[in-house]
């Protein structure tokens, strides 16, 4: 049952002199406003009413107009921040523009166009958690991991070498007489025509390579060895030990990153965590020794960092958490900040 | 010699839609008291009055790239006004229901409660007596019957034993219980005040 809006309760109301069935009423119409259409009106006569009235008394509202002000500047301050990330943007536009430098660099100082510049070297950066596709100059091609560099001569000689910080994937186009060395700060690895990915980060305690197609040569710097590989093979030297290892793997498996997939294949904590702190650009803090010997098993693919930490998180007993994300003085992102503890402890 | 410009509406209107935080202050300094009053007078609560002041010019100000300068300002700050009021009455009536349960609670000789005209006049004389109880039985009070939590969840944030809160809720109970029937043998409230109508 629906009683109408009545005015002289509302009047009433208003002034403060009403009953609790009153109050219910007001509430009513306040809750149903669509069927009381004389009740919105009255209102809005009302507020016409009072604002009519000159009327000088009231409190001070100063500390609300206060209260308002502060978050609209609070506001225009933040407007001005994403004006900040998109300059942040811009410099990290400017980072990937390298390698398309790299290349423009190379037009420019083909053989046929500029013999000056024929001595020069020409360096290619993958960024911490970027990938980067790149071709040489004997149309070779391959990949460059986080992290990496990759230096080759503007102009090849009769033999090509090319000197490689990290890790890459290297698809060596085959030259009659002519060689083609990766040179990486244990060894060199001389090779026909093939395929094979070069590990070789400098903070990393081994240089590895695992071989895809044809055949390669590794020769340490001191003559101390000279392996020749075959298919299917992955070579790890040991920088603590000096010693050359080789163990059969599926080398797919391990150039799967340049496809974006990151593959943990039963290896300790600590070399995934160095792997996932270069796939992207984070520094991760373990506070527990005794959690760098866990060992895993995963293959990831396009997961942003946090579900790559809640899944590991999940299968291990490791607890982390993410601190937030500041500006250095430029006004750039500093790496994230990644602290691993042993649960329940 | 100094020129005191005196600005139209429209005027400040346009100043807020260019983002003039000055012009926005004018217009605050226009319309805030009156909104006030008109809040405060269906709300019956200033807290709530002050909110629905602060909720509508913040509303103002985020859409002031809309705001029409051919239309009337009065009557666009009213829509707004409304829907805010409406929102903290709504908020308030279910504390304003829990209040009626404990006035009724002190009334059951008070015969036709629910149709004496001062209900507000009861509501504030409970607010005062709440507001009169020692500090911790207040506390106690308020977060036990209008905040409606549990006597273990007022120990643990009061850091007393339930058995301490319970003793605080009959204390406070026995007080207004007291404070009411004087009132009531006094025939202030019950008597004499629901009469005059």
């Amino acid at each position: 049952m629906k009683e109408n809006f009545d005015l002289h309760i509302l009047k009433n109301f208003s002034k403060g002199k009403y009953s609790y069935n009153d109050y219910l009423s007001v509430k009513e119409w306040f809750d149903n406003v669509k069927d009381f259409p004389g009740f919105k009106e009255e209102l809005s006569v009302e507020w016409d009413e009072i604002n009519r009235k000159e009327s000088d008394e009231g409190k001070s509202l100063d500390h609300i107009f206060e209260k308002i002000h502060y978050k609209i500047l609070l506001e225009d301050n933040k407007k001005e921040r994403s004006f900040n990330f998109y300059k942040l943007y811009r410099q990290a536009a400017a980072v990937l523009l390298i390698p398309v430098f790299a290349f423009l660099l190379y037009y420019l100082v083909r053989p046929d166009n500029n013999n000056l510049l024929n001595s020069g070297w020409v360096e290619i950066n993958a960024p911490e958690g970027a990938r980067v596709e790149f071709f040489l100059p004997d149309s070779s091609s391959g990949w460059l991991n986080s992290g990496s560099k990759l230096k080759f001569p503007a102009v090849f000689e009769q033999n090509r070498e090319v000197q490689l910080q990290g890790e890459a994937y290297f698809e060596v186009k085959h030259l009659a007489n002519s060689d083609f060395t990766v040179d990486v700060p244990d060894f060199d690895v001389k090779v026909l025509g093939t395929k094979f990915n070069v590990l070789s980060y400098a903070a990393d305690s081994q240089t590895e390579v695992v071989l895809a197609e044809g055949k390669v040569e590794i020769s340490g710097k001191a003559g101390k060895f000279n392996h020749t590989m075959t298919p299917g093979k992955r070579a790890i030297f040991n920088r603590e030990t000096r010693v050359l290892n080789v163990e059969e793997v599926d080398a797919e498996m391990f150039s799967a990153w340049k496809d974006g997939f990151l593959v943990i294949d039963n290896e300790s904590l600590e070399q995934v965590l160095s792997r996932i702190e270069r796939w992207y650009n984070a520094e991760i803090i373990v506070e527990d020794e005794t959690l760098k010997s866990y060992r895993f098993k995963a293959t990831f693919k396009d997961e942003p960092l946090e579900e790559v930490l809640r899944l590991i998180a999940l299968t291990t007993p490791i607890k982390y958490s993410i601190d937030k994300r500041e500006f250095d003085a430029n006004g750039i992102l500093k790496k994230k900040i990644v602290h691993m503890t042993l649960k329940n402890n | 010699m100094k020129v005191v410009k005196t600005y139209t509406e429209a005027e400040l209107i346009s100043g807020i839609r260019k983002d003039n935080h000055d012009s926005f202050q004018k217009i605050f300094e226009r319309y805030s008291q009156p909104l006030y009053r008109f809040s405060l007078s269906y709300l019956k609560s200033k807290e709530a009055a002050e909110d629905v002041v602060q909720e509508v010019f913040t509303k103002v100000w985020a859409n002031r790239k809309e705001l029409k300068t051919n239309t009337s300002f009065q009557s666009y700050i009213f829509t707004i006004a409304f829907n805010s009021v409406r929102k903290y009455f709504n908020k308030l009536s279910k504390v304003n229901g829990i209040k009626h349960e404990i006035l009724l609670e002190f009334s059951r000789e008070a015969t036709n409660f629910d149709n004496r005209n001062n209900f507000q006049l009861l509501l504030d004389k409970l607010d005062k007596l709440i507001e009169e109880m020692p500090d911790k039985r207040k506390q106690v009070f308020i977060k036990k019957k209008i905040e409606e939590k549990s006597l273990k969840e007022i120990a643990e944030e009061l850091s007393i034993t339930p058995k301490t809160v319970e003793y605080h809720i009959t204390e406070a109970m026995k007080f207004l219980k007291k404070e009411f029937e004087e009132l009531s043998v006094k025939g202030l409230i019950f008597f004499y005040l629901f009469i005059d109508k």
